[in-house]
């Protein structure tokens, strides 16, 4: 069975702009990659059209 | 998952708690969760509208949120999901002609000429302007993802990725061999990788990969950042040895470092 995470991941809280506007199914976020660790040159949403992409939202708390 | 599936979907792990970015890769270096091509970052991207953790956002190819929630109670789905997308091929739209998916599909394995070819032939043998539409946006969309990847290559040789740089450069090469018009995009390739530098960076690269590799396995080990920092004496002046820097300075932050 694939495993989604090898992490265990935290659960807990989330501190960063609980409250900002969410988005929805069928929406195409624009983001951006500042500080980042093993980017390999993909500075944001635009560079990662043609894949899917999972993003995971975790705490160190 | 970013393991299981290599380069055929993107993980971006970010950070919520305000933990700060060297503190969050530090944290996760820590726990062995490093060595994949997974991104970690503690920027803020966008709001899911949970306030739990951990929650995620499954984008489509098209950059479309396909599903969104809580990822262990989700977990089942986001690999249907995700295994869906995959079997799919990628960007092209629901609509268009399976010539077109086929042109898409290809173009996304690396096969730039062939994809390019079909896509073309696709064009000119379009029955409605619908189905033209859909051909040229698709070799628009081939063109330009192909411009991204060269400048992908530079971005890898100039900020201490040499074997990747090469590796894609190659593959970029190979794939466009037979349409001309690709072909000359990626020529100019190759002086990028016959320079003396670029040697020098390679071998810097064979170096920290062996160092970066034990340091992965055991971050708390100080001596695994000390052969980090090993690298960055022996090959100072390279973009390796700043990367090696950069490696070793995260691996300061991990939690309970012996």
């Amino acid at each position: 069975m694939k495993t989604l995470f090898a992490v265990p991941l935290v659960v807990g809280a989330l501190t960063a702009s609980a409250g900002a506007q969410a988005v929805e199914v069928g929406d195409t976020p624009d983001y951006s990659l500042k500080s980042a660790f093993n980017t390999m040159g993909v500075s944001g949403a635009k560079d990662l059209r043609g894949k899917p992409v999972l993003i995971d939202f975790w705490g160190t708390r | 998952m970013q393991q299981e599936y290599g380069d055929a979907i993107q993980v971006i792990f970010v950070e919520s708690q305000n933990s700060g970015y060297q503190e969050s890769v530090g944290f996760a270096m820590g726990y062995g969760w490093m060595g994949t091509n997974a991104i970690w970052t503690s920027d803020y991207l966008f709001s899911t509208g949970s306030n739990g953790l951990p929650n995620f956002a499954l984008l489509s190819p098209s950059g479309e949120v396909v599903l969104k929630g809580n990822s262990n109670a989700m977990h089942g789905q986001i690999e249907e999901a995700i295994e869906e997308m995959i079997k799919n091929g990628g960007a092209a739209p629901e609509e268009a002609p399976s010539a077109v998916k086929k042109g898409y599909a290809e173009f996304l394995e690396g096969k730039w000429a062939k994809a390019h070819d079909r896509l073309s032939k696709a064009a000119e043998k379009a029955k409605t302007d619908e189905e033209r539409k859909y051909a040229e946006d698709g070799i628009k969309a081939l063109e330009d993802r192909l411009k991204s990847q060269v400048k992908r290559v530079t971005w890898l040789a100039e900020n201490g990725y040499p074997e990747r740089a090469e590796e894609l450069a190659e593959s970029l090469q190979k794939g466009s061999k037979g349409a001309d018009a690709l072909v000359e995009q990626t020529t100019a390739l190759s002086e990028v990788l016959a320079s003396e530098d670029f040697q020098k960076e390679l071998a810097a690269a064979k170096d920290l990969n062996k160092a970066e590799s034990k340091l992965f396995e055991d971050a708390k080990d100080a001596k695994a950042a000390d052969k980090v920092l090993e690298v960055v004496e022996d090959h100072l002046g390279t973009k390796v040895a700043l990367r090696a820097q950069e490696l070793a300075e995260f691996a300061k932050a991990v939690p309970g470092r012996k």
